[in-house]
């Protein structure tokens, strides 16, 4: 099947001339549904299912970050969706983990449904790898359903070749007191489109995203996070922390949307950006839309290279400047990658970060 | 009460309790919604035709090159679709519109040969009375032509050009407007630059010469007292090497129930370590479609101040762009926007960067009540070319009820590394505790709502001569009544 459309729309459109409304994405080479199977044994408390293409119907139309015009995509994965679901009142404390290794020039798409039942909490991560000079294309549809009081952590790891080109899609929804938090790691493949769509629809339903890349070498990355708020008291944070170096490409798009009747709700995206070479490209539109009066809503984005004073902090303690900036840049991922609660992943992670962050 | 706008408030309200006063007087709507006949005026029929154009032109006795400039504008205009983006401007159609409306007068130099109507407009407006007081010249626009243009002699004897731009065609500078006019908005921008280009009429040209210091801002005022109809004047001014200047834009107009579109053009050269202070207050009525376009551009070490108060319009397409295209050139964006009942008011600013070291800063207040909307876009672009650069963008929002609506779309495009761009954003309501805390202090919840926004807004009228600020907060006071 071929596509040519865009995606990671804008949920509010500006100046054409920007090109940041949306980002243009075509392919034509054949797509396989591919399977997400767990690593290892499934926690207690846990179901997984490999095909749940009947339970899948209740999950359709729930918004998704890179968009409906991702659709035609993912009807591939039909057969294919596994349904990982914590059972009402059950705390997993031990992640479930599924790992997607692609082949040099494979082409699959895989979608996966998470689903807290009332009361109960499961984090769920996502890792996907292949050899480091591998080509391809890879696209991924997450979808979280958080039940009354439930906890849903999605972990999405993505260290796949240089080659590759990757489309993670997901969407969350959350029921009354439900909470979603996604963190994301974004060190591989040529281009990157990640969306993120959050709907809280709920009394005191919750979303919390951090985000952490690393853009080398020709590398170009596209986010569009978009958080709906239309229950009272609703809540939603979002943090994008990167570094671009090399000729390389980066645009954000992050929106808090505060619907009519959202009384009461508060939501706050910051973004950071370290740029480390004068050929990278920067976008960013963080975006507030605001029906309701009773709400706080903040936004605030840093671009720049590193500061004069911490990089004479750092020279004055022996650190020359290429030290300091893979310091810093280091950080931005390590501090998103603290919040995975396990270890062998954050050791993938870093040790992917360490060979690729290194200086001719 | 953490908000320096909150802390300002409760400044205000010392300040009223000191004068035994709580704020400045009311106004009287009428001073901007009252209205006379188009006694023995001209005017062209409604609509956009190539034979409309080419008669404007001969009516107006352009030079063959502008009638050739107008025609080929509207040529871009019927090409050029309207944009996917911003308030929805479906209830506008030009085929209604006159887009020129002669008053049965010549441009006089002297108020007392404009005719009694004309000048009773501005003078209740206060354009004279602030000639007199605190301006170096005065242009008066009443619907497509000036009506009035003056400037003090001792400013004129320093050189400075302040004149209409009809005249300014023919003159001494006419190489001078033919060189500058539409060069920086080009008819190819939008569709409103385009219609613009097609039927523009009026405005002013200004010259500073180099090292030359205004003193005292120069003013124009527009006035659009035609039903039905468009005002398109012209504002092209140039400040030379090392000059300063200060000009002040004023507009409004009676309310009709039927679309007026307002589509001036502003383009500002600020030449090598020149300054610019341009500053507007508009307050069109709300029946108006305020499709404005306004540019500057910097050269070395020079800078460009707007200071933008937007409170009237049905609705307003409003971003005025600064090009820094002169390395150490600056720019600063100062402004406010009000969206009451029926407004749709789409305002922020551009700044491009395309030289070293450049810097801009952008703070806006928006607020909206009543069920207006009001929309913050803006853009900054940092050139790869732009290395050393400084961009600072602050933006807050206020919402005085849940019929209202307030978006806030800024953009920013880097496309080097050495550069500090920063951006903040808050939309929110007044705190109850603010209000509170006023109201345990006397003052009645409609005041302390009052003084809450007017201390919101004190960063964009600080800014204004003094008179503007207290017209800007009389019209915060205005809007905010009845608000409870």
């Amino acid at each position: 099947m071929g596509i040519d459309t865009t995606i990671n729309n804008i949920p509010a459109l500006t100046w054409n001339w920007l090109k940041i409304n949306n980002a243009p994405f075509s392919y034509s080479a054949a797509m396989n549904a591919a399977g997400s199977a767990v690593k290892g044994t499934v926690p207690a408390g846990v179901s997984y299912t490999a095909d749940a293409d009947a339970e899948a119907d209740a999950y359709r139309g729930i918004e998704t970050g890179a968009g409906k015009n991702t659709d035609s995509i993912f009807e591939t994965t039909a057969g294919h969706t596994a349904l990982i679901k914590a059972e009402k009142n059950v705390h997993v404390s031990a992640p479930v983990r599924i790992d997607f290794t692609q082949d040099d020039r494979s082409s699959t798409v895989s979608a996966q449904i998470i689903r807290a039942e009332e009361g109960s909490s499961i984090t769920v991560i996502l890792v996907y790898t292949s050899g480091k000079r591998a080509s391809g294309f890879q696209a991924v549809r997450t979808i979280c359903s958080a039940g009354k009081n439930a906890y849903i952590h999605l972990v999405k790891v993505q260290l796949l070749g240089s080659s590759f080109t990757q489309i993670d899609d997901t969407g969350t929804v959350c029921e009354e007191g439900g909470r979603v938090e996604v963190t994301q790691i974004i060190l591989g493949g040529k281009e990157t489109y990640a969306g993120v769509a959050a709907a809280l629809p709920s009394y005191q339903s919750s979303f919390k995203s951090d985000t952490a890349y690393l853009c080398l070498n020709g590398q170009k990355l596209d986010m569009n996070y978009v958080v709906r708020h239309t229950g009272r008291k609703t809540d939603s944070k979002m943090s994008v922390k990167g570094t671009l170096r090399d000729t390389t490409a980066k645009t954000y798009r992050g929106t808090i949307d505060f619907k009519k009747g959202c009384a009461g709700a508060t939501g706050n995206e910051q973004e950071e950006t370290l740029l480390l070479s004068p050929t990278v490209v920067n976008k960013s539109i963080p975006l507030i839309l605001c029906d309701e009066e009773d709400v706080a809503g903040e936004h605030g984005a840093t671009i720049g290279r590193l500061g004069e004073d911490t990089l004479f902090y750092m020279q004055s303690r022996g650190i020359s400047k290429k030290s300091a900036e893979q310091i810093m840049a280091r950080a931005k991922v390590t501090s998103a990658a603290s919040l995975i609660p396990d270890e062998s992943v954050v050791t993938l992670i870093l040790t992917y970060l360490d060979k690729a962050f290194t200086y001719e | 009460m953490n908000s320096s706008w909150e802390r300002e408030a409760v400044r205000l309200m010392s300040d009223a309790n000191d004068s035994g006063k709580t704020q400045v007087n009311d106004i009287d709507r009428s001073i901007y919604d009252f209205r006379y006949d188009e006694k023995d005026f001209y005017r062209n029929d409604p609509g956009l035709t190539e034979e409309i154009v080419s008669k404007l032109s001969d009516d107006k006795h352009d030079p063959a090159w502008m009638k050739e400039f107008r025609l080929k504008s509207l040529a871009i205009y019927n090409e050029l679709k309207l944009t996917n983006w911003g308030p929805d401007i479906g209830d506008l159609h030009m085929e209604h519109i006159a887009t020129y409306v002669r008053p049965n007068t010549k441009m006089q130099g002297d108020w007392k040969d404009v005719p009694q109507d004309i000048k009773d407009t501005f003078e209740k407006l206060g354009i004279p009375e602030a000639e007199r007081t605190s301006l170096a010249g005065v242009g008066a626009q009443y619907d497509s032509e000036l009506v009035y243009h003056n400037v003090r002699d001792e400013v004129a004897k320093q050189g400075v050009v302040y004149t209409d731009f009809e005249s300014a065609l023919w003159g001494p500078y006419a190489d001078m407007i033919r060189e500058h006019f539409m060069h920086l908005v080009t008819p190819r921008d939008h569709k409103f630059a385009a219609l613009h280009g097609a039927v523009w009429s009026g405005g002013s040209f200004v010259y500073v010469p180099k090292g030359v210091h205004l003193t005292f801002p120069l003013q124009s005022y527009f006035r659009l007292n035609a039903k039905g109809a468009g005002q398109f004047e012209h504002t092209l001014i140039i400040v030379d090497e090392g000059a300063d200047l200060h000009f002040i834009e004023g507009c409004s107009a009676p309310k009709y129930n039927v679309a007026n579109i307002h589509a001036g053009c502003v383009e500002l050269y600020v030449a090598k370590n020149a300054h610019l202070r341009y500053s507007t207050i508009e307050n069109w009525s709300k029946n108006m479609y305020n499709l404005n376009t306004k540019r500057a551009k910097v050269e070395e070490g020079g800078t460009i101040e707007w200071v933008s108060g937007s409170f009237g319009s049905h609705v307003s397409y409003l971003y005025p762009e600064s090009d820094l295209v002169g390395e150490r050139a600056r720019a600063e964006f100062t402004g406010i926007t009000f969206a009451g009942s029926g407004q749709n008011l789409d305002t922020g600013a551009k700044m491009v960067h395309k030289a070293p070291h450049t810097s801009s800063v952008i703070t806006t207040k928006s607020i909206s009540k009543g069920g207006g909307i009001s929309t913050y876009r803006s853009a900054v672009y940092i050139a790869k070319n732009a290395a050393g650069s400084k961009a600072s963008v602050s933006c807050q929002s206020l919402m005085l009820d849940s019929n209202s609506r307030s978006d806030t779309i800024p953009a920013m495009e880097v496309l080097t590394d050495d550069v500090d761009v920063g951006h903040e954003a808050k939309i929110g309501r007044i705190s109850n505790e603010a209000v509170f805390y006023l109201m345990s202090r006397g003052i009645s919840e409609e005041e302390a709502r009052s003084m809450i926004v007017s201390g919101f807004a004190n960063p964009v009228s600080k800014e204004l001569p003094l008179e503007y600020a207290v017209e800007m907060n009389n019209l915060i006071r205005l809007e905010m009544k009845g608000t409870l």
